[in-house]
């Protein structure tokens, strides 16, 4: 039989007695089989790996729907006292810790996804995001540092620090990071925004406009920059 | 038709409004029933959804068509094994009697998890619809060739086959490329 036909087969759970013996025989004799058998079973993992990922969020946004419990006038009533502040704050000058907090998200974590194993001995960086995911920042900073104890050059460790940092209120500590680190383009347009909302919340203005004005041209955050930008003139 | 095997069907095609409903319906119970092991209720959150999960999946396999108790039962003993095996883990658990009779199959191994399924992960996300949807038939919802030939509406079997193949191999060369560059 065809080999391909086999590791569908495989897959398929479908092999027949014969076939099984076939099968084991290449995996043990075909080195190119049995690295394309493990390659699928990666392939399989990842899909798996995915498709539970999506279903759990979608689990969490059910938590985070709590609002159909309420009744419409609760609703009618938040509406109101919103535009109440909202006309209020129109009279004043704009509150940058509310601007700050309006704008500020966690950055999610997208280098090692939390699964849970029986495993006893996990990775620092998985242990790192397993705080981080959990809100541990505390955890999560201590070994961010440790990680770059051992290797300063883990750029996501520097970049995570200071997000953790940010979580703990503590904005100096933070900045310092985000603007003292050499950041490669994967984290340099991220930096900027996270320092931008930082510079805002310290009401240096000028210095958050210049930051605000270059995450407004590309990237993720233009929408966002491009809105506080607009508020700020 | 009767109710269970409605609910069934429904699981199979992925229906949100049935996961939605089952998921609301279930939770109280369920986290009534699960507070009595000493586990925090983040946890008993966690292992809920897992269940659930592990209920959406096994729908999709397959794997619920010789059901011999209600899908509630069902999502019950799953919910308790997953209990269980969260208990063991963290080595608070003395006794799995009462679990002998429930069989279930959740992989959960990722303890093998490394860079290269992270990295087929993302290159996953990054394929056609088309792609994905064959791929996730046949990896993740363990579908044969035939049924996959009828979900998308394949002309026959050898298109299927081919179709699969070509995702593989495009698969495949995106992983060659992201490890070489």
């Amino acid at each position: 039989m065809d080999k391909h036909e086999l590791i569908q087969k495989y897959f398929e759970n479908s092999l027949s007695p014969q076939e099984v013996a076939q099968f084991e025989k290449l995996l043990s004799d075909d080195r190119e089989f049995a690295d394309e058998v493990t390659f699928q079973k990666k392939i399989k993992k990842a899909i798996t790996l995915e498709e539970r990922t999506t279903l759990k969020d979608k689990f969490k946004t059910f938590e985070n729907q709590k609002t159909s419990n309420y009744n419409w006038w609760y609703v009618a009533a938040s509406i109101v006292v919103l535009l109440g502040t909202s006309i209020w704050f129109m009279g004043q000058k704009e509150d940058y810790d509310t601007l700050y907090a309006s704008y500020y998200e966690t950055y999610p974590n997208l280098i090692a996804p939390v699964v849970r194993n029986d495993k006893e001995t996990i990775t620092d960086r998985e242990k790192a995001f397993v705080y981080y995911e959990k809100q541990d920042y505390d955890q999560a900073l201590q070994t961010f540092q440790k990680i770059i104890n051992t290797n300063p050059n883990e750029e996501y460790a520097h970049f995570y620090s200071a997000i953790s940092l940010m979580e703990l209120d503590e904005f100096e500590n933070a900045s310092k990071i985000l603007s003292e680190t050499k950041w490669s383009e994967k984290y340099e347009d991220d930096a900027i925004w996270y320092l931008a909302l930082l510079e805002l919340k310290n009401e240096n203005l000028e210095v958050a406009k210049k930051l605000l004005q270059k995450t407004s041209k590309s990237g993720n955050y233009q929408k966002e920059s491009l809105e506080l930008l607009e508020k700020l003139d | 038709m009767n109710k269970e095997t409605q609910i069934i069907n429904s699981l199979k095609r992925g229906d949100e409004r049935t996961i939605h409903s089952l998921y609301k319906g279930y939770k109280p119970e369920f986290l009534a029933f699960a507070s009595k092991y000493n586990l925090p209720a983040d946890d008993l959150l966690d292992i809920y959804q897992d269940a659930m999960v592990a209920l959406c999946e096994n729908a999709k396999k397959g794997n619920l068509e010789n059901l011999q108790s209600t899908v509630k039962t069902y999502f019950f003993s799953i919910g308790k094994y997953m209990i269980f095996a969260r208990l063991k883990k963290k080595k608070q658990l003395f006794a799995m009697e009462d679990l002998e009779t429930f069989t279930f199959e959740w992989e959960d191994d990722y303890e093998e998890l490394d860079d290269e399924i992270v990295i087929l992960r993302h290159h996953f996300k990054n394929l056609g619809e088309q792609c994905q949807q064959i791929l996730r038939l046949f990896y993740y919802e363990e579908k044969n060739l035939d049924e996959i030939t009828s979900t998308m509406k394949y002309e026959n079997k050898n298109v299927a086959k081919t179709q699969k193949y070509r995702c593989i191999k495009y698969l495949k060369q995106l992983f060659k490329d992201s490890n070489n560059g």
